[in-house]
């Protein structure tokens, strides 16, 4: 039986969301590609040069092990989260290289939230 | 038996003076007649009560110079004091009332409740509903005295959105979500 985890909540007070998304696939017919991405939140972030702010990558499962996010930051203007992933195998190294997408394979979980301003 | 008292203080004179127009209908004081009100012309419809009655036309307090007031004094121990407006459908009063800690109140007579109190002390209360502003982008202004931005709470919301995993060239297409 397919069961639907595609969820996401969300609470704006002023100009500040707090996000919150649950999100398990089962398969896909084709992947996407380029750098992993968490699309559709509900409001476009600040607009500003260098102005990111992180998320927290709470569970995530079934990614490659040297492909699981551990952390992103939201693109300025956007309503997209960049996932990133430790610069090599070791948890301890930096969280500064994207996640790619071509290490997907459509089955993945992630669980995460982030807060952030809007314009 | 009836009398008609006309009594000067001891510094100054008492005076009734009823002055007929040059022209027009006659006037007359008729103090009080069958109703309980001062009939201020021959006109019936145009009366003032004494106590009790009503008025049937429009009442204006216009004060030529200085500031104008209509009081409405409960003198008694815990008394409501009250005005009232009501139409075909709807009956409100605007009261001080003491099963409230003497809060000014405006309170909803057709449903019973009150709507809206403003305690001795400045505290505001709304009694049954939520706060609406009629117009967006309107806010309540926290830790100033004064109307700025940074301090007005304008936004609030709080809703659901529909995640997706996908990529900076291209998204993915037929995901199943497990």
């Amino acid at each position: 039986m397919l069961i639907l985890i595609r969820l996401g909540w969300y609470t704006k007070i002023g100009r500040q969301v707090t996000a919150a998304w649950i999100l398990g696939m089962s398969s896909w017919s084709s992947g996407p590609s380029g750098n992993a991405l968490v699309s559709g939140l509900p409001f476009n972030a600040m607009t500003g040069s260098n102005f990111n702010m992180s998320p927290v990558i709470g569970y995530s499962s079934r990614f490659n092990t040297d492909n699981a996010p551990r952390g992103g930051f939201l693109e300025s203007g956007a309503s997209v989260v960049r996932l990133l992933r430790s610069n090599d195998t070791s948890s301890r190294n930096n969280v500064n290289t994207n996640v790619s997408c071509s290490s997907l394979g459509g089955d993945e979980y992630l669980y995460g939230q982030i807060t952030y301003f809007t314009a | 038996m009836s009398d008609i008292k006309i009594q000067p203080s001891a510094t100054g004179s008492a005076t009734v003076t009823l002055t007929a127009p040059a022209t027009g209908t006659a006037r007359t004081v008729t103090l009080p007649d069958s109703t309980d009100t001062l009939a201020i012309n021959s006109d019936v419809t145009n009366k003032l009560p004494l106590a009790g009655g009503t008025l049937t036309g429009d009442v204006s307090l216009v004060k030529a110079s200085g500031n104008s007031q209509i009081l409405v004094e409960a003198s008694g121990t815990d008394a409501y004091a009250t005005v009232r407006v009501k139409n075909d459908a709807k009956d409100y009063s605007m009261q001080i009332r003491s099963d409230q800690s003497d809060a000014w109140t405006i309170r909803d007579e057709t449903a019973g409740a009150n709507r809206l109190l403003i305690s001795s002390t400045g505290d505001v209360t709304l009694g049954t509903g939520d706060l609406i502003f009629g117009t967006a982008g309107k806010g309540i202004v926290l830790g100033s005295t004064t109307n700025t931005d940074a301090n007005t709470l304008d936004d609030y919301e709080e809703g659901t959105w529909t995640p997706t995993l996908s990529g900076t060239s291209g998204g993915p297409s037929g995901v199943n979500f497990d």
